[in-house]
């Protein structure tokens, strides 16, 4: 018996959380802002979280569906630690731009 | 097992004592704790614990690793009452947080099950990017902290992309059920699994700093506090490799190395890489940062040697968490104020005549990272090397020829401490505590040369 889910073959699932990835991954390296990197990381863990969902379902495995609430809790574990670094940062150069930050190596 | 909740458990009791204001116990609390979960290591030696359902596995891998980690864990802590000797009110919180990591190191080394492997190295990280700009008023260490956690978050991100096209490939985060399907389905053929290993590679290098996902790791070894820095060249690029080997040697197993490729020639990358931007520094921060990326490299032969391989890669690992504990004691010592400019190589001019001690403690360490004969560092170096001849006589090749680059810039240091005369040296105090570390250190250096065997023997 096909669920909803599996009514759309699983390749669609794998290029959908491809492309997404894709676009988080060049986002962390184009961007400047440091707030919308951020927003590319929570993207691509998202895209992990989508694709796990599918295969769990087509796997009828409920392995990956866990995994991802804990991909859920360490991804906001993980934003508020990035926040307050930006925070600390902002107090000191009024700006979350990354390629200002190049204090090291000089 | 037991030493997870009990460095947890630590770690609530320093954060509680914080709060009642009682400054002098964090540090006996802490070493206490640790000392603790090393017994209970020593205790639970050679029987497989099996805990949570199958997801956690302390067998005598998992136990040699944690108990390296827990040692030199417990070193960093008896440095770091000195180092943090003008810090009043948040030192329960960096006790903490350095507590909390370490549990995360120890899921590391014992994971039976993807979960497990990606919050170890969570659990591992998070604490660190808040250690890394712990201080606070130093723009330089919330840099170090935001290009650490961007990239480690960017690195987690790719592991887990990889570690579910396994899951999609082989139906399973366990590692036995990856292997059964491995062994029966025949999946490491099928493009869907060998894109996640490859990501899962790329994943695991960026955080043991494998070129050419490096970049980052000189920036955050120089910018943070030094005592910091030194546990992330120790405890974390342990846990990095203890983990890296768990996962690809005896999950993805040792008979079909079709990803050996791979790993040969980041290796052969990485260890090129590291030594030669290590000629060009000045600091010895940056200079310690690319050495531990070429000993990344050195280290991921341990990789290809087979099931044999844990041995020499934990005879390497103790070489050199050993010597680099060393090497930022003294560091720490010459560049009292931790200041971020004054790590520069002439800061060691004519220690050699105003401080013999810690000037030979250094040179030692330095003959050891760069292998020559009798140190510890040789031998780890010689299992290693002997280790991975077999398959990739190249890679051993041009293994060699970098441990001779690295003699040049290691020994820069020794010639600037004996060789450089200046007007005036300035003599340092050297705690008690330094004077422990030091001696320890020294003693396993010379000492693992005697007892190499005895050593190999704790790593089934």
């Amino acid at each position: 018996m096909l669920n909803s889910i599996q009514v759309i073959p699983i390749e669609y699932y794998l290029v959908l959380s491809s492309v997404l990835f894709s676009i988080g991954v060049l986002g962390v390296m184009i961007r400047r802002n440091a707030i919308v990197v951020l927003m590319c990381i929570e993207l691509m863990l998202n895209a992990v979280n989508l694709l796990l969902v599918a295969f769990s379902t087509y796997l009828g495995d409920g392995h990956g569906q866990v995994f991802v609430f804990f991909i859920m809790v360490v991804a906001a574990a993980e934003a508020t630690i990035g926040l307050s670094v930006l925070v600390l940062i902002y107090r000191n150069t009024k700006g979350v731009d990354i390629h200002q930050l190049d204090q090291l190596k000089h | 097992m037991k030493a997870i909740i009990i460095l947890f458990a630590t770690a609530m009791v320093v954060l509680f004592t914080g709060i009642s204001g009682k400054r002098t116990w964090l540090l006996p609390l802490s070493v206490l704790g640790l000392l603790a979960a090393f017994a209970s290591l020593v205790v639970d030696a050679q029987i497989p614990v099996i805990s949570y359902g199958g997801m956690v596995r302390f067998d005598g891998f998992g136990l040699a690793y944690s108990g390296l980690t827990v040692v030199a864990a417990t070193l960093i802590f008896v440095l770091s009452g000195y180092f943090y000797r003008g810090l009043k009110d948040t030192l329960a919180d960096h006790y903490g947080l350095l507590l909390f990591s370490m549990t995360g190191a120890l899921c590391m080394f014992s994971f039976e099950h993807m979960v497990m492997l990606f919050l170890g190295i969570e659990i591992l990280s998070i604490p660190l990017y808040v250690m890394a700009g712990s201080r606070m008023d130093d723009l330089r260490s919330s840099e170090a902290a935001l290009k650490y956690f961007l990239m480690g978050a960017f690195a987690t991100g790719i592991l887990l992309f990889g570690i579910t096209l396994v899951y999609g490939a082989t139906g399973a985060f366990e590692i036995t059920q990856i292997q059964q399907a491995l062994d029966v389905k025949k999946v490491y053929s099928m493009p869907l699994f060998n894109t996640g290993l490859l990501l899962i590679i790329v994943g695991l290098s960026f955080k043991v700093s494998a070129a050419p996902f490096h970049f980052w790791s000189p920036d955050v070894y120089e910018g943070s506090p030094t005592l910091v820095t030194a546990f992330m060249a120790t405890v974390v690029k342990t846990a990095g490799f203890g983990a890296f080997y768990k996962l690809f040697v005896m999950g993805f197993g040792p008979e079909t190395p079709y990803w050996s490729m791979t790993i040969a020639v980041l290796a052969a990358l990485t260890m090129t890489v590291g030594n030669l931007s290590a000629l060009r520094q000045k600091s010895m921060k940056r200079m310690m940062a690319y050495s531990s990326i070429s000993h990344a490299g050195y280290l991921m032969m341990g990789l290809l040697s087979g099931a044999a391989g844990s041995k020499g890669l934990f005879l390497y690992l103790v070489a050199y968490v050993m010597a680099t504990i060393a090497v930022f004691s003294v560091f720490m010592l010459v560049n009292k104020d931790d200041d971020i400019a004054g790590g520069h190589f002439s800061a060691f001019s004519g220690i050699g005549k105003s401080n013999p001690v810690a000037a030979f403690i250094l040179a030692l360490s330095m003959l050891s990272l760069a292998g020559i004969p009798i140190t510890a560092g040789f031998f780890g170096k010689f299992f290693l090397f002997t280790g991975a001849f077999t398959n990739f006589p190249w890679l051993v090749g041009v293994a060699v020829i970098n441990s001779a680059i690295s003699i040049y810039y290691y020994f820069r240091v020794i010639v600037e401490m004996y060789f450089n005369e200046v007007a005036d040296p300035e003599k340092f105090v050297i705690p008690n505590t330094y004077r422990l570390v030091m001696l320890l250190a020294a003693l396993t250096l010379i000492g693992l040369a005697f007892v190499p065997e005895q050593v190999l023997a704790l790593v089934p």
